[in-house]
């Protein structure tokens, strides 16, 4: 199950080696950012979610079995993690008081897409447009969904992965990245087209 | 199946979801029905779209802060999992190294170390049937015994009565207690005895160098005295 890589880096892990944390960090920090990002939707929630993981990773790493392979390991870490996460947010974050309600990060679209040359300004503009849309739906379809649908669509992982980083059967896995689909569909549509949906309401 | 469910099962079917029955009454369906057909391609068309815009969902490069916050995570932890095997070999040499000395230490004085015992040994044999201890023990309280009532000063006053025999109870402060007196008594006889008593002072009895109560006997005896 283990590549020979994996427990290599796993050896390296557990013994202190320098490098192998390097390595572990490059090959897992954007990934896990990504999907912490992803599932909660704020850049600060995902680098603490980030933090989070690693340490875990670091500190459970003697306890790793190698029953799955180090992505699905760390990978079902963050999604728990996530998950723990917005518990937490959902029961704490209510009792905050935003401080710069009206504040928006100019600096924040250049960062986080790069430069295409060979696209026109409106293209990239349309792009970004939809990428707000799709991050907005993704933000509103129950959290549930939204992991299995992020893990398939997003990070690209194959069935078996998924079942096996959210401890689910293959059935369930399939039935909620339908009905993640389908949600985030309804979403979409209903963001695109709201007088599109009340006319059939009509 | 009808338009209705073709609607119903539109998604399930582009998903792969469906029974391989049902997909062929929907393929079925749709090689009879246009507007189904039109509707499938229109359907099949936004969801390879959907799905490759959230594909194209760009990766969010992590802030900066956040690997400098990971190294410095790696790097205690580094140091926590080095420390702690450090630890543990640091303790197995320095007590190999401990072992080490003792033994060189002992070699060279294994040999004085022994003869110095057994000349010891040798001396002490020789010079302990020689040996005296001066022995003090006037001041030592007798500790395993027990004292009897003793009389420590006897009445001045001297008895003329008949003879009798009394038993005294003395208390641990030496004070009488109780007294009983045996054979004939006259009162007068009864007056000169408690006169005796009250003019005696006595010891009280001791177990063990402790003062406690007792009893004593005393036996008075007229005394003429001729002349």
């Amino acid at each position: 199950m283990l590549s020979y890589e994996d427990a290599q880096l796993i050896a390296g892990l557990r013994e202190g080696v320098e490098s192998s944390y390097e390595m572990l960090i490059s090959r897992f920090q954007q990934p896990v950012y990504n999907l912490a990002y992803r599932l909660l939707n704020d850049s600060g929630d995902a680098c603490d979610v980030t933090q989070e993981v690693f340490l875990k990773v670091f500190r459970n790493v003697k306890q790793f079995q190698g029953k799955s392979s180090l992505r699905t390991w760390v990978y079902r870490i963050a999604v728990n993690e996530s998950h723990n996460r917005r518990r937490w947010l959902f029961r704490h974050r209510h009792k905050e008081v935003g401080l710069q309600e009206d504040f928006v990060d100019e600096s924040e679209p250049r960062d986080r897409s790069l430069a295409d040359g060979a696209r026109s300004p409106y293209d990239r503009a349309f792009d970004r447009e939809k990428q707000v849309l799709l991050e907005e739906a993704l933000s509103r379809i129950n959290p549930s969904f939204r992991e299995a649908v992020v893990l398939r669509d997003v990070e690209d992982l194959s069935y078996d992965e998924i079942a096996e980083i959210l401890q689910i059967s293959m059935g369930t896995v399939k039935s909620r990245i339908l009905r993640g689909r389908e949600a985030l569909r309804l979403q979409l549509t209903a963001r695109i087209s709201p007088e599109l949906q009340l006319r059939e309401c009509l | 199946m009808s338009c209705r469910a073709i609607q119903h099962h539109l998604s399930s079917f582009l998903e792969g979801d469906l029974s391989e029955t049902q997909s062929s009454e929907v393929n079925q369906h749709m090689a009879t029905c246009g507007t189904c057909a039109a509707k499938m391609t229109e359907a099949r068309h936004s969801r390879t779209r959907f799905l490759s815009a959230l594909h194209a969902l760009p990766a969010l490069p992590a802030p900066r802060e956040l690997a400098t916050r990971l190294q410095v995570l790696a790097s205690h932890e580094i140091e926590r999992v080095q420390g702690r095997r450090e630890f543990s070999s640091a303790t197995r040499r320095w007590w190999m190294r401990a072992q080490i000395s003792m033994r060189d230490l002992m070699r060279p004085l294994a040999l004085p170390a022994a003869g110095g015992v057994l000349s010891s040994v040798a001396c002490f044999s020789m010079l302990a049937s020689s040996l005296t201890f001066p022995q003090q023990f006037a001041n030592d309280i007798p500790l395993g015994f027990t004292t009897q009532v003793q009389v420590d000063q006897l009445s001045p006053f001297g008895y003329t009565g008949h003879d009798v025999v009394m038993e005294l109870t003395i208390d641990k402060n030496g004070k009488v207690a109780d007294y009983a007196a045996r054979g004939s008594v006259t009162r007068d006889d009864m007056k000169q005895l408690g006169n005796l008593i009250l003019f005696t002072s006595f010891a009280p009895a001791t177990a063990f160098g402790q003062p406690t109560s007792g009893k004593i006997l005393l036996r008075s005896h007229r005394i003429n005295v001729r002349g």
